[in-house]
């Protein structure tokens, strides 16, 4: 037991002198990558400055203000964990840029929004309520190419993940947070709740 | 007489240890990595390959069942903590559940590899036992 614990004791050791010497480094490299992933989302979007946020949407995490737009990050409930997203924002409401930057859904089904790009660029360069699925009183909307059917008023239905309904409503809520908050619209749209 | 101690120990120290500073490695030089998050599955994944490992250094060494929840909850909540990879509450959840999981998975593991290492397939039946409660344990994970 003795030379277990000196083990122990002495990776202790390693761990804690390389949590050290890497202490600068991790924050550095931490801040040019967010402050890159920023200028991302948010094309000629330069001298973000963090805004704080005292609304209602639980969704929204923080605000980071450029001349031209907001990005937003946010977090929202997934099917096994939570989701969080950073979503660029112009100052119409357009949105010009999202990311998922941390999700541990399903493998291989929840866990595609990190990846599919398919998926994803069905958000982009558009505004108003997205939904997933096929919207409801649709009388006027047709069928694209893309899948994507779009319903009077602002209301846009996105094709959601193939077996992953429940983290693609995820992303449209995070989505619809972020354009409620630069168009001030209502954040309740008809993106489904998860309750399970 | 030489007493031959059980190499659990040392090993999962050595594989828990290689695994946090790949962690932290990662998140110093490539922040945009998703690390996988600190819960059972992970540690049930980094003692199964201990407990592979260890079955082919020291299998004639007997094991010590009471010192594997000691060791476990020693390395996950105090290499978590110290490489600030985690809070100080949240790493010593991590050890609980560390020395709860490991006890469970040891058990199974040595029942299991009593019942398969039979003939020739003494020598891969450490792999297969292991693969074995890592599905098991993924199914687990996702029913509940």
């Amino acid at each position: 037991m003795k030379k277990t614990l000196c083990v122990i004791f002495a990776v202790c050791l390693v761990l804690l002198s390389a949590a050290f010497g890497l202490k600068t480094v991790t924050h550095n490299n931490a801040q040019k990558e967010h402050v890159k992933l920023l200028e991302l989302l948010l094309p000629d979007g330069k001298d973000f400055i963090k805004v704080a946020y005292d609304g209602e949407d639980k969704n929204i995490k923080s605000v980071h203000k450029a001349d031209n737009g907001y990005v937003i990050e946010t977090v929202t409930m997934g099917y096994a964990d939570e989701i969080t997203m950073y979503i660029g924002v112009d100052n119409t409401g357009v949105v010009t840029g999202l990311v998922v930057k941390e999700a541990h859904e399903t493998n291989g089904l929840g866990n595609k929004i990190l990846t599919d790009h398919k998926f994803l660029s069905q958000f982009l360069n558009k505004t108003g309520s997205f939904t997933v699925g096929a919207a409801n009183n649709n009388e006027d909307a047709f069928s694209g190419a893309t899948g994507t059917v779009e319903v009077s008023g602002n209301e846009i239905s996105v094709d959601g993940i193939s077996g992953a309904t429940v983290s693609s409503k995820a992303v449209a809520r995070c989505v619809n947070s972020a354009v409620g908050y630069v168009t001030g619209a209502d954040i309740e749209s008809s993106a489904t709740e998860w309750e399970g | 007489m030489n007493k031959k101690y059980d190499l659990f120990g040392i090993l999962l120290s050595l594989v828990v240890g290689v695994a946090t500073l790949t962690a932290m490695l990662l998140r110093a030089f490539w922040p945009q990595f998703i690390l996988p998050r600190p819960d059972g599955m992970t540690v049930i994944t980094l003692i199964v390959i201990a407990l592979i490992i260890n079955s082919y250094f020291g299998k004639d060494r007997k094991r010590v069942y009471w010192a594997v929840p000691i060791y476990s909850a020693l390395v996950f909540g105090l290499f978590s903590w110290v490489s600030c990879l985690l809070p100080y509450l949240e790493a010593i959840k991590l050890g609980i559940l560390g020395a709860a999981v490991s006890i469970i998975v040891t058990l199974l593991f040595d029942s299991m590899l009593k019942r398969i290492s039979t003939g020739r397939a003494t020598k891969i039946a450490p792999i297969i036992g292991g693969f074995g409660i890592y599905l098991a344990a993924q199914c687990l994970t996702a029913i509940i």
